[in-house]
């Protein structure tokens, strides 16, 4: 892969382009991470990709190869990896509850101690996630009661 | 995987010891205090003030080793993944009292129908039962204020 970086007074705006022979997984990875950092991912839902806000997901679950983001209404699916979520959203109240989640701290409605020190997570849409005993010390401390 | 099944057979290991040796501590002065006067009755003091029997010391050692199932497979969500603490707290104590009461019948531990007994025993064990199911529903309580409270003060502080 060529990267090309081109600094000129004449631009007003950062840009980037990509040029490629077809559209491949690889590419939509570059892109979803790019309009991260824009407060955005780019996820599909069918054959569509839509540009979601990160504010709108309630949590994000890796199921075999493929993570699901969820929203109050719909389902989407993303290329990107749990860690590569994990990297780029920390300072958006994202939390990692287990292997396979993220939540969005933002999104919470309520948390109940369980059995083995875990925390059930209730979420604004009513479902609810269990945040292994392994995350749960770590959502302690992010509420600073640990 | 497997170090994480040795991690739970090594605690359960460490919980049984552990009820065990206080159960132990706890008979000791029992034992110093009554034992001369309970032994023609009780077969937990067949030696009187003097020792706790080998027969006793096993008996109280399979019962650590019952506690300890009980608890493992109530206060973890390996077996059962949905019940309420107060729910499980309560069916712990069900199971262990219904244990030392099978203990006592076969065991000996006193006469069947020495009444007196039983009352002392159901009250005593009744009482710390109920405190335990007490102290461990408003632990839990306090922790989810606790939780909802950080949580709402991180929602909105952001």
């Amino acid at each position: 892969m060529k990267i090309e970086i081109e600094v000129d007074e004449k631009y007003t705006d950062v840009g980037v382009r990509i040029t490629a022979p077809e559209l491949t997984p690889e590419i939509e990875r570059i892109v979803s991470l790019m309009r991260m950092m824009d407060m955005q991912i780019a996820v599909k839902r069918d054959v569509e990709t839509i540009l979601l806000d990160v504010d709108k997901i309630l949590y994000i679950e890796a199921v075999d190869r493929t993570s699901f983001v969820y929203t109050k209404d719909d389902t989407y699916e993303s290329a990107l990896k749990l860690y590569e979520f994990e990297q780029q959203l920390p300072e958006h109240d994202f939390i990692r509850v287990s292997k396979q989640s993220i939540v969005n701290l933002r999104k919470v409605r309520s948390l109940k101690a369980e059995v083995d020190r875990k925390i059930r997570v209730t979420l604004q849409n009513g479902e609810q996630i269990i945040v292994s005993r392994m995350y749960a010390d770590e959502l302690r401390k992010r509420l600073g009661i640990k | 995987m497997r170090v994480r099944e040795n991690k739970g057979f090594f605690q359960f290991i460490n919980g049984v010891l552990s009820t065990y040796g206080f159960t132990v501590l706890v008979f000791i002065p029992i034992v110093i205090l009554f034992g001369e006067g309970a032994k023609d009755f009780s077969s937990l003091f067949s030696l009187g003030g003097a020792a706790l029997s080998m027969a006793t010391l096993i008996q109280l050692f399979i019962l650590a080793i019952i506690i300890n199932i009980c608890s493992t497979v109530l206060f973890t969500d390996r077996w059962i993944k949905n019940m309420a603490i107060l729910v499980r707290s309560i069916l712990f104590f069900a199971i262990v009292t219904l244990a030392i009461v099978v203990f006592v019948i076969r065991f000996h531990w006193f006469p069947v129908d020495y009444v007196e007994a039983w009352i002392g025993f159901f009250i005593s064990f009744g009482v710390c039962s109920t405190l335990g199911v007490v102290v461990g529903r408003l632990k839990e309580k306090s922790e989810n204020e606790r939780m909802n409270q950080a949580l709402e003060k991180y929602i909105n502080g952001k």
